[in-house]
Order: C-alpha cells, then sequence, then structure tokens
C-alpha cells in the first residue's frame, strides 16, 4: 500500500473529521498532519484486518480524543462560539459553517460518532472504531441528526 | 425526521487545504530533527554536569569516600531529573494509536497514570539523593572548620535543603497533582459518554 495514495484519499475525509471536532483549520490542519504521521510510521505494521479507510479513521478519531492534552490556540470557548459573519458568507457556505459549528458543540464521543456518518463511513465500521454496539449507534446517531435539524431550524433553517 | 437539509452534501463541500504527501514528509522530518536535538542538548547537559562536577573534584581531590559518594548521588539526581524534562523517556509512544476509542482511553488512562506514578517517584529520589549528595560533600569541607563554622555551615546547608524539602517539593509535587486531576477528569468524562 502506498502511503501517497492513501494521503491523497484520505486527506480531505481526514481534515473534515478533525473540522467537525474543533471546528478551527489550524488545530485541524495540525491533527490531520499528526494522523498522518501516526499512518506513515504504523503502515510498515498495517495488518489489513480492517480497510485502511478504518484504520484511518481509528487513528484520527483516537488522535482527536487525545485533543485535550495537546496546547490549543485559543481557549475552547472561543473556538465554539466565534461568530460566523452573515454578511461575507454566501447562504450555502453559511450553512457549511453552520453545520461544523453546530457539530463541534455536542460532546466529544458524539461529533465523532456523526462526523464518521457524514463521511460515509458504515455503522458497523463506525461501531468497530469507536468501540460501543452497532444498536447504540444508531440510536445515537438518530438522536444526533435531529437534534442538528433542531439547531438549524433555531438558525431559521428547515421545517 | 426533518430531511430539508442535507447535511451529507454540506459536510462534502468543506476541503482541506491543498497540501503534497512530500509537505507531511517534511514535517515528519522536522518532528526528527526535533527529537534528535532534545537528545543532543540532553546529552550536552550532562556532559556539561559531568564536567563541573570534574571541575570541582579535580580542583580539590576529595581524600574521603565520603565526598566521592556526594558527587555520585549528585549526579545521579541530575541525571534523572533532566531524563524526565527532556522528555526523552516517553510513556505515550507506547499507545496503540489504531484500536477502538473505548480501549484508546483505557489505554490513555493507564498510561498517563504510570507517567505520574514514575515521575513522582523520580522526583522524590532527585530531592533525597540530592540532599545526601550535598551533606556528604561538604562534610569533607567542614571537617577542619572550628566548631562554630561547621555548625553554621551544616545549619544553611541543612536549612536550604530543608527549603527544598517543605516548599519547593510539594510545589512541584501539587503542580504535577494539578495537572494529573485535569487529565484524569477529563479521560473520565470522555469514557463516561462512551458507556
Amino acid at each position: 500500500m502506498n502511503f501517497d495514495e492513501l494521503y491523497k484519499t484520505y486527506r480531505d475525509k481526514v481534515y473534515r473529521l478533525c473540522m467537525g471536532y474543533v471546528n478551527d483549520a489550524d488545530e485541524a490542519e495540525d491533527l490531520v498532519q499528526e494522523t498522518f504521521i501516526m499512518v506513515w510510521k504504523g503502515l510498515p505494521g498495517f495488518k489489513q484486518k480492517s480497510s485502511p479507510g478504518t484504520w484511518i479513521f481509528r487513528i484520527a478519531t483516537n488522535n482527536c480524543l487525545r485533543y485535550f492534552s495537546k496546547k490549543k490556540k485559543m481557549p475552547e470557548s472561543e473556538i465554539l462560539n466565534r461568530e460566523i459573519n452573515e454578511n461575507e458568507k454566501e447562504e450555502n457556505e453559511r450553512k457549511v459553517e453552520l453545520l461544523y459549528k453546530f457539530i463541534s458543540e455536542f460532546e466529544e464521543t458524539d461529533r465523532l460518532l456523526i462526523s464518521l456518518e457524514l463521511e460515509g463511513v458504515k455503522q458497523t465500521d463506525i461501531a468497530g472504531i469507536i468501540g460501543i454496539s452497532e444498536g447504540n449507534v444508531r440510536v445515537r446517531l438518530f438522536r444526533i441528526r435531529q437534534l442538528l435539524n433542531k439547531k438549524f431550524k433555531d438558525y431559521g433553517y428547515g421545517n | 425526521m426533518d430531511t430539508e437539509i442535507d447535511f451529507n452534501t454540506l459536510w462534502n463541500q468543506k476541503k482541506g487545504p491543498e497540501k503534497k504527501p512530500s509537505g507531511l514528509k517534511n514535517a515528519l522530518k522536522k518532528v526528527k530533527r526535533k527529537k534528535i536535538s532534545r537528545i543532543i542538548m540532553l546529552v550536552f547537559l550532562l556532559l556539561c554536569t559531568i564536567a563541573f562536577l570534574l571541575l570541582i573534584r579535580n580542583t580539590y581531590t576529595p581524600k574521603l569516600f565520603t565526598t566521592e559518594l556526594g558527587y555520585f548521588f549528585i549526579l545521579s539526581a541530575i541525571v534523572m531529573m533532566l531524563l524526565i524534562y527532556s522528555r526523552v523517556i516517553n510513556f505515550q509512544k507506547h499507545q496503540q494509536p489504531d484500536i477502538d476509542s473505548r480501549r484508546f482511553l483505557h489505554s490513555l488512562e493507564k498510561i498517563y497514570k504510570l507517567e505520574f506514578y514514575i515521575s513522582g517517584k523520580i522526583i522524590r529520589w532527585y530531592f533525597i539523593l540530592l540532599s545526601l549528595g550535598v551533606c556528604l560533600v561538604i562534610y569533607e569541607f567542614v571537617i577542619p572548620m572550628e566548631t562554630s563554622l561547621k555548625i553554621l555551615t551544616y545549619a544553611i546547608t541543612i536549612g536550604w535543603l530543608a527549603f527544598n524539602w517543605i516548599y519547593i517539593k510539594p510545589q512541584i509535587i501539587k503542580k504535577r497533582q494539578k495537572e494529573f486531576h485535569q487529565i484524569n477528569e477529563k479521560i473520565s468524562a470522555l469514557k463516561k459518554q462512551l458507556e
């Protein structure tokens, strides 16, 4: 397996997962870099028991969970409460920004669950990545989606 | 459920800044360089410490075995502290990054506990060895002194060591305990989310 190919295929996916977690471009970039350094180091020992994608998402997810122990450039509340400039953004772009903002306001593991789902990872694989049952994943994702819809509605989007 | 907003489409519109794998490889090289420079700095500090102790030893060749032993204790204490602060002993490198999150958090908790326990022991031994070392080293210098000067020298030395034991050491341990408590709390909260 070629590292450059893995990097090309999963870079944006890992970036989005990290953005969902921290909602800060610089912090997400750092997390992506650290994740791929771990992928690079672990590649020779990767036994292909799972797909490369699941393997990379596991590393990225765990790296996100360790985020609390790393130095932050600004306090968490500042990242989460940062206002989106309504005049500068187009409506669609604003929705994208809102989605990432809303996700980053959830509990840490919920952020990871919804990010993995939106990234197209199967619920069975999500259960394997996070270490909870598939039923639990399904229930929690349903609740998270409901909350997301509510947040958008409160912001004036959706029914 | 309200399906008007297509979260998947919105989600996929976010793209990371364009970066080539070569950029990452450079970052990896930088990490390696940083690690090597940390080791070089550690070796340099160790050599400086040894050179400094040898200089003192050669300026005044000790006649007593206790003085030699004192130098050895002081050197051991400094080496132990340098090893911890240079982060050459990295407990977290033993952490498996590709296990599931639940197991990852358990293992992270264990590693932090071990790191805290070992560094706590090292801090304690640092102060024990340093205190013993200083007392043994000055013993030879104090012998030829007058009694009043002997008392004064030992009073100042023991006073300084006591200040380290009573004020500095608890401060270091308190700071580390606070850090550990915060980490432990955070990991427990994350684990609870997965229950």
